[in-house]
């Protein structure tokens, strides 16, 4: 199977971690630690100028982000001719029905809470993995975003 | 206390006092400015009664006239007398055409008429002079009684234009010598009917179209104003002038008949002048009289009105008195110089002063200067204003100082001046007070809403942080124990397996308890919005939902009918998830487990939801412990709960308004009751509205 790229807008390194356990075997991932830096990678700027060019077909995003927060880097991506296609799942910890309600009305195409038992949580993220990454399919000739 | 009205109200006698006799010497007031006292029919009546004379003197003078040419022409040939005129007539007749004129323009055009007035009556006057100067008068042959009278007539005439009251006095005496003058010569004239010859009329040579006439426009000038001097007494609505209108015009004319027939009797020698004088006595007797006995008859029956209204007048005054004395304000009158005329009970038990001491006395007697001055400005201004004035005052009093609400307004008689004026003064010092109160707990409770508002936003923050933070450092340590034991299985002994399994139970509940924490805290907070919502269903919806999750023996149900209710559909779904899946778990270790959900009445209650089991119940003693957070009846081993299921249930029902509570023994199950305020009587047909969460 061809490895899917996905990127992971992660602050925590412990869940960075367990998620790459779940996700590493058969995707691409890549990482960014606070919200700009995901913007960043997408729209190639600062240290991901340079990068390959393409989109990610997956993006897993973590609400409490430092500098801009996931809502944020949601309603940016969400706002975007150019990412908007992207599948973007939310994964967090927070069960609050605001930021579930906020989430999908910016956009999101699914929001998950990470479980505490490992094997829910490993369970959860290759599922999301599989069928966000795997069979979903999303537009093709998207033209990668550069501003 | 004495609440005769007598005692508390002064009447208002002086007022009406002032226009007794109407004799006012106000002199910036015309004489018809002066209404009061007249009645208003009688004025109207004199008014054209007035008119009515100007115009049968005009008429006579103009046959006085066609007969003094027709006698100059045809002196055989008499139209009205049956001799000539004595001597030249034309400047009597002349004098009363024009007074009828004057009488008559007078009246429909008063102010623009008074010039014209005055010089007709100057000019009439100077003729009267000029004619009784016994050189001229003599010479012209005009010296006579007609010109006395000419005279009369120009002085009353001008002296109409004028605004004096002294002069309008004199104008009406000098009316009543013309009168006499006028009416002697009549009467002589109609007794000359009676007699042959008359001394009297050889030295007046006066014919009596001319004396008639005199006195008709003479009565045209008096009657011009009704209002003003002698004439109140005739027009006004006095018992005198009641009198004055029914014996005057009869005892007149009476003793004119009875002088005539006197006369002509004793012409005619029906009888000895002795018998002639007799009768005259005795008829004027009797008809004066037959006049009194009616005027007696009369007047009584006006004195009966009156008592009548007087007392409709005290029955009404006592009305108004208790009316005004059981009004817990202060109301007082006072007249424009400050003294009281009227105060109410209120008054005289604030100011302890009573209706004796203080009626007749200033403000200033019976109240302290400070207090004295606050009430005298509200009359001021009322007076001033002439209208209300609303005012809120501090009053010092010998309890302290007490706030009023002040109304001051001014109290018109009919001519529309403020004779007085009345203060009603409440007291709303409690009312002040309490508004005060009201005012000061209204903010406190402000203040508390803003810390409550700060408070639950804290609250949320710290939740979700809970929510959040809390959570995934659980999920690391889960996660790694875990990839622990799976890279090492192999090297750790059964003992570390264990304590990571431990590890793992430990997260796992803990997990359980922030999770059901949150909720406990979102039950607490969280807006309702109320709804129908079917019971029936909605217990079907949840105990599917649990079933499908027991894996345990079967579950035996009995569900009763169940009442649709009013709440948050959410929070009620939450109500029963608790309290069956309690009853579930609680139930089964129970080889037959039987759970019965009904609605009906339970304690002092009419209608009560429970729900019932046959699991392991409780000690009755710990039921207090129950609904609290935390508080658990059963250890973890026994039966799995983080002990905030029950609480969260209390919590929800509270605020719905509705409450919980439990019956059971040890071994024996257990009753759960609830009772929400909006419950429907069962049968009542429920329609779910909204989602069910």
């Amino acid at each position: 199977m061809k490895l899917r790229h996905i990127l992971l807008a992660e602050d925590s390194p412990m869940d960075v971690e367990l998620t790459l356990e779940a996700l590493q075997e058969h995707h691409n991932i890549t990482v960014t630690e606070d919200g700009e830096a995901a913007l960043d990678y997408l729209y190639h700027r600062g240290v991901h100028a340079n990068r390959e060019p393409g989109n990610p077909d997956l993006i897993l995003l973590d609400l409490k982000l430092p500098k801009l927060n996931g809502l944020q880097v949601l309603e940016q991506i969400k706002k975007c001719d150019l990412l908007r296609t992207i599948p973007v799942v939310v994964l967090t910890s927070s069960k609050e029905q605001s930021d579930l309600k906020t989430a999908y009305d910016l956009g999101a195409n699914a929001y998950v809470v990470k479980p505490v038992v490992f094997e829910q949580f490993m369970d959860a993220v290759r599922q999301i993995g599989q069928f966000w990454a795997g069979l979903n399919e999303i537009p093709p000739a998207v033209p990668s975003a550069r501003n | 206390m004495c609440r005769s009205p007598d005692l508390y109200s002064r009447s208002n006698v002086e007022f009406r006092q002032a226009g007794f006799l109407g004799l006012n010497l106000n002199s910036g007031m015309t004489w018809d400015d002066a209404p009061s006292g007249s009645d208003a029919h009688f004025v109207r009546l004199f008014r054209k009664a007035s008119k009515f004379l100007a115009w049968s003197a005009i008429l006579l003078t103009v046959l006085g006239l066609a007969d003094w040419l027709s006698a100059y022409f045809w002196p055989n040939y008499h139209l009205l007398h049956g001799t000539a005129f004595p001597h030249h007539p034309l400047i009597p007749l002349l004098s009363v055409l024009v007074s009828g004129l004057v009488a008559l323009s007078v009246q429909s055009h008063p102010q623009r008429t008074r010039w014209v007035q005055a010089g007709i009556g100057a000019c009439l006057f100077g003729i009267g002079i000029v004619a009784e100067v016994p050189f001229i008068g003599n010479q012209l042959g005009l010296r006579g009684f007609s010109e006395w009278v000419t005279l009369l007539l120009g002085f009353a005439i001008g002296a109409g234009a004028s605004r004096m009251t002294l002069i309008g006095y004199v104008r009406q005496l000098s009316l009543f010598v013309l009168f006499f003058l006028s009416g002697l010569i009549v009467i002589e004239h109609i007794f000359e009917t009676a007699a042959t010859s008359s001394h009297m009329l050889e030295y007046v040579r006066t014919p009596w179209t001319i004396a008639f006439s005199n006195l008709l426009v003479g009565h045209a000038l008096l009657f011009q104003h009704p209002n003003f001097g002698i004439m109140r007494l005739v027009s006004g609505n006095g018992v005198g002038c009641h009198i004055m209108r029914r014996l005057l015009p009869s005892v007149i004319l009476l003793l004119i008949f009875f002088g005539w027939l006197l006369a002509y009797g004793g012409a005619k020698s029906w009888y000895p002048s002795s018998f002639g004088e007799a009768l005259y006595a005795i008829l004027s007797a009797a008809g004066f009289t037959g006049i009194l006995l009616f005027t007696a008859a009369s007047l009584n029956r006006l004195d009966d009105e009156r008592r009548e209204r007087e007392r409709e007048l005290r029955r009404s005054q006592n009305q108004l008195q208790s009316v005004l004395d059981n009004i817990p304000s202060i109301i007082c009158i006072k007249d424009p110089a400050g003294r009281y005329l009227m105060v109410n009970a209120t008054f005289v038990e604030v100011t302890g002063f009573s209706p004796e001491t203080s009626m007749g006395k200033t403000v200033h007697d019976p109240l302290p200067e400070v207090t004295s001055q606050v009430v005298d400005r509200g009359y001021n201004q009322a007076f001033i204003m002439g209208g209300p004035v609303h005012s809120v005052e501090v009053i010092p009093q010998p309890s302290g100082f007490r706030t009023y609400l002040t109304a001051h307004f001014p109290l018109l008689n009919s001519e529309g001046e403020a004779y007085a004026a009345c203060g009603v003064y409440t007291d709303i010092t409690d009312l002040k007070r309490q508004e005060e109160e009201i005012q000061r707990l209204n903010l406190s409770l402000q203040e508390k809403t803003i810390r409550q508002e700060a408070a639950n936003h804290e609250l949320e923050a710290f939740s979700y942080s809970v929510s959040h933070d809390l959570r995934a450092p659980l999920r690391h340590i889960a996660g790694f124990g875990q990839l622990l034991a799976q890279r090492n299985r192999d090297k750790l002994d059964e003992k570390s397996l264990h304590y990571l399994d431990v590890i793992q139970t430990s997260v796992t509940r803990m997990g359980m308890l922030i999770d059901d924490l949150l909720s406990f805290s979102r039950a607490s907070k969280v807006e309702l919005s109320p709804k129908r919502i079917d019971t029936a269903e909605l217990v079907a919806e949840v105990r599917a939902e649990l079933e499908a999750q027991h894996s345990g023996n079967a579950i035996r149900w009995e569900i009763g009918t169940l009442p649709g209710i009013q709440g948050d559909p959410a929070m009620i779904r939450l109500v029963w998830v608790n309290l069956l899946s309690n009853a579930i778990k609680y139930s089964s270790k129970n080889p037959h487990p039987h759970i019965t959900i009904a609605y009906g009445p339970a304690e002092d209650e009419s209608g009560a939801f429970w729900v019932r089991d046959n699991g392991a119940g409780f000690d009755m003693r710990y039921a207090d412990k129950l609904f609290e957070v935390f508080q658990r009846l059963h250890s973890n081993q026994e039966y799995e709960g983080t002990g905030i299921g029950l609480a969260m249930v209390r919590r929800i029902l509270e605020r719905h308004g509705g409450r919980i509570w439990a019956k059971s023994a040890p071994g024996e199950g257990a009753y759960f009751y609830f009772v929400l305020p909006a419950a429907f009587p069962p049968g009542t047909t429920t329609t779910a509205e909204g989602d069910r969460a």
